[in-house]
């Protein structure tokens, strides 16, 4: 301790500790990047999933509205969010993307948002995963 | 680098910068292999989850009444990929084959592999880390060309309210018109997603909804037919289909009728028709191989056909309308309803498709056919 005050202390290994200040933060960003890659990618992957099994929920359903609340409820359980909240914050979208009514052979694409933290803020933010599907339930006689 | 060395060697603090900053260019490489494996990583599984949406789109597309159709599940699954696939340089090769099973005999049914590949690199196009990789997905999805899409009732059906919005539905022996009472009902989805359709089914409305229709019409015709009515024919019979459907619950409108849920229990429609031959309702016989049905039911005769399928073993009614058109030889006219009970067009069904036994590679194993005077 009586050496930390002694310039002849500094002289001899001072720059080690100089240069390893400098160095450290610089790892430490690195090294919090790659977890924040890592993290965005498992979410990126849970996402994909998710959007896959709203999208079928919907597809074998009977009508939107069907297909909407069974999405809705799919999201919900997987993000252990309440599903008023995903209605209002609109995480899911879903559009007839060709054909002109809910029937058997149209595409439904189903589009998924969440929100992602990462560690650093210049990863995190909105990621969103499409899939479409053919509909296959008409819903009628 | 000499002078590096000699730097460590005395401990210079540029050194170590100097090494720090190699230190640090290295991480960097080392982040973005990071990212690029994810990137990797995600692509793969999607890549996957593409697949399997082309496969179940080009599978049921290709389902028809009389055979897989391989051109609309082509159509189907190049439209898919073309709107899931943002990527130039993705591709993707589908199989369509006959399954067969342990022996390597047909069982009738398809089987679907989708091949999904992409170059592409993710990173950097042209800079340092440029790598090309290929991503093989493939989905395996079993086609039951027998399964068809069930319908949703709507509520008006169910109860007293149904009797009123049949145009035929009346209980006045004699007022009835065959020409109305016609329903195509089915039973089984793919196995993938059946449980959901039963449940919601179930949920919605509290029953077994196609064993509720046929049972329904079939109390309807007996109730309007011979003296007295038949309604305590019904009782007995408390589920329909195979084991894993569950039985009717009671309910306004079907007095008699067993509950609870499970594998059928006590005598069933299905166990009669099968086992003795019979249609355990009075007035119906078994249609002969030499009579012809689709001119028993021209004469507004209500006839139906009950079909097995040999892999699920589930059990289908038609229920055959008069159609004094020109249809082809062998073939039977069925109508439907919407769900405000108005009759829809005819469809016409390849008779052989119904009535074929054994394997045809159609997924039917037997019919039966009856009708009523």
């Amino acid at each position: 301790m009586k050496n930390l005050f002694e310039k002849s202390y500094w002289k001899k290994a001072g720059g080690e500790i100089l240069s390893f200040i400098v160095v450290v933060p610089c790892l430490f960003i690195l090294i919090l990047t790659m977890i924040s890659v890592a993290k965005i990618g498992i979410e990126d992957q849970i996402l994909n999933f998710c959007t896959y099994n709203c999208c079928r929920a919907a597809v074998v359903s009977t009508s939107m509205t069907t297909a909407e609340d069974r999405a809705v409820e799919i999201y919900a359980e997987q993000y252990g969010i309440d599903k008023a909240t995903v209605i209002s914050e609109g995480y899911i979208s879903l559009e007839i993307i060709e054909g002109h009514s809910w029937e058997k052979g149209a595409l439904l694409q189903c589009t998924i948002t969440r929100n992602v933290n990462s560690l650093l803020s210049m990863l995190s933010g909105q990621r969103t995963q499409t899939i479409i599907m053919m509909i296959e339930n008409g819903g009628v006689i | 680098m000499t002078d590096t060395f000699r730097l460590l060697k005395n401990k210079n603090a540029g050194a170590y910068i100097y090494l720090g900053a190699v230190f640090m260019i290295v991480g960097f490489i080392a982040t973005l292999a990071c990212m690029h494996f994810f990137e990797m990583y995600v692509s793969r599984t999607r890549a996957q989850l593409i697949c399997d949406a082309i496969a179940d789109g080009a599978a049921v597309a290709g389902q028809s009444h009389i055979g897989f159709s391989e051109s609309r599940a082509e159509s189907m699954a190049n439209k898919l990929f073309a709107k899931n696939s943002a990527s130039a340089d993705a591709d993707f090769t589908m199989e369509i084959v006959d399954e067969t099973d342990s022996h390597g005999n047909p069982t009738g049914d398809k089987l679907i592999k989708v091949y999904y590949t992409s170059t592409r690199d993710p990173i950097l196009n042209g800079g340092l880390l440029r790598r090309a990789y290929t991503v093989h997905a493939n989905a395996t999805v079993k086609v039951k060309i027998t399964y068809e899409q069930q319908y949703v009732l709507s509520e008006s059906y169910w109860g007293n309210a149904y009797y009123n919005s049949v145009p035929f539905a009346t209980t006045t022996p004699g007022n009835r018109n065959p020409a109305y009472v016609s329903w195509l009902i089915n039973f089984y989805l793919n196995p993938e997603y059946s449980e959901m359709y039963m449940q919601s089914w179930t949920n919605a409305l509290n029953r077994d909804v196609n064993s509720f229709f046929l049972f329904d019409y079939f109390r309807l015709m007996a109730i309007d037919l011979g003296p007295g009515g038949v309604t305590c024919h019904i009782d007995d019979y408390t589920s329909l289909g195979n084991s894993g459907m569950p039985g009717l619950p009671g309910g306004s409108g079907l007095p008699g009728l067993g509950g609870g849920t499970g594998t059928s229990g006590g005598q069933t429609l299905r166990k009669e028709i099968e086992n003795n031959g019979n249609l355990p309702f009075p007035g119906w016989t078994p249609v002969s191989g030499a009579q012809n049905i689709q001119s028993i039911a021209n004469t507004g005769k209500p006839v139906v056909i009950f079909t097995v399928g040999n892999s699920q073993r589930t059990m289908r009614a038609y229920v055959v309308v008069p159609q004094n058109g020109n249809l082809p030889d062998g073939c039977i006219a069925v109508a439907y309803f919407d769900e405000q009970g108005q009759k829809s067009n005819y469809e016409v069904y390849d008779l052989e498709f119904a009535l074929e036994l054994g394997q045809h590679g159609m997924g039917i194993e037997k019919a039966y056919a009856f009708w009523h005077e």
